[in-house]
């Protein structure tokens, strides 16, 4: 009963202390996830769209596939797509970034998919990351992913490119495992 | 035997490593609230909707946790609720180990030397979790021997009139 009691008040104290000092916190952080991050429910539209205008997106012209507004923090949104559209988009040879450590790359990645591990990437100071995509269409369509299912490297990824100003991120939340299972190209 | 694990010395330097352990570990992960919350993500056992929630308050606990085993204040519950959350970080930790899965899991001294933790890390970190919670058990079971012996002993010198 005394141990009760006592880990009561330790838990209460955590949780008051807690809830207070992360709504003061710059870095404080929302009570419950925002879904919208996982959400995959614009991937259709977008798809529709594209088959409506299709174009080769490896090609430096590329139209914007996306509505190019900025957001609050000055960068067009990276847009999360499914396997269908992921799998149209690779047709047209978009870019594919797998933001996966090196060894899993290794192991088995989309075909032509290039290497960006996110660790390695979100390491690097703004003026280092402009250097290594400078090589690419800040306009061209770039879909990142990582393993799957809970893996939010896609996401990060996608999310410090777009900060770069590079208007079309895409993710491929379903990642390497959805889309080996599915039987599309992949290189090991 | 019982004599040397009650060992106010042996208590205190228990209390001391596993509560410094648990306030170092706490600071780490409420200096970065999201960085936690995707560490908590990636053991892929939780709903999406109390990660967050899981991710404010957890630090704290264990913070108090920690700050209230080295200082002697309320002994008996925080070195339970450290002694439980011990089993659930060795319960998932195996299960990333079993499921393979490269987590941060932001736990044990070896989460110094790096973030991402390969298999043969995260075993050394069941390792380092399986000792703490021994220790813990040895703090539980007889922070309050010696004065448990003293109450008995007055007990019995009330009964023997004694006193």
């Amino acid at each position: 009963m005394k141990t009760l009691k006592q880990i009561l008040i330790i838990l209460v104290l955590s949780v008051a202390i807690g809830l207070i000092v992360n709504a003061v916190n710059p870095k404080g952080i929302p009570l419950v996830v925002d879904m919208k991050k996982y959400s995959t429910e614009k991937s259709d539209k977008l798809k529709e769209d594209f088959i409506n205008n299709p174009y080769d997106t490896s090609k430096n012209d590329a139209p914007l596939m996306q509505n190019p507004h900025l957001n609050k923090e000055g960068f067009v949104e990276p847009q999360n797509i499914k396997l269908d559209f992921a799998k149209i988009l690779f047709d047209k040879n978009a870019l594919f970034f797998d933001g996966r450590i090196p060894e899993d790359y290794k192991a088995g990645h989309i075909k032509g998919a290039i290497s960006v591990p996110y660790e390695e990437f979100h390491k690097k100071s703004k003026e280092e990351r402009i250097e290594m995509m400078k090589g690419y269409n800040k306009n061209g369509i770039i879909v990142c992913y990582c393993i799957g299912g809970d893996c939010e490297m896609s996401i990060d990824l996608a999310y410090d490119i777009a900060k770069l100003g590079f208007t079309s991120m895409n993710i491929y939340l379903g990642g390497y495992k959805e889309w080996e299972n599915a039987g599309y190209p992949v290189e090991k | 035997m019982r004599d040397f694990l009650s060992n106010k010395y042996l208590q205190f330097i228990l209390r001391l490593i596993i509560g410094a352990m648990f306030i170092y570990v706490a600071y780490n992960k409420f200096i970065n609230p999201e960085e936690f919350a995707k560490a908590i993500k990636n053991y892929d056992m939780l709903p999406l909707q109390v990660i967050n929630i899981m991710a404010i308050i957890l630090p704290y606990i264990e913070l108090f946790s920690g700050l209230f085993l080295i200082l002697g204040i309320y002994k008996k519950g925080s070195s339970a609720i450290i002694g439980i959350s011990l089993i659930v970080f060795i319960i998932a930790l195996t299960t990333a180990f079993a499921r393979g899965l490269n987590i941060d899991c932001g736990c044990g001294f070896s989460s110094l030397i790096q973030e991402t933790a390969s298999k043969n890390e995260l075993v050394i970190r069941i390792f380092e979790d399986i000792l703490m919670l021994l220790g813990i058990i040895i703090i539980y079971m007889f922070c309050d021997e010696k004065k448990i012996e003293a109450e008995e002993i007055k007990e019995n010198q009330i009964i023997k009139g004694e006193i």
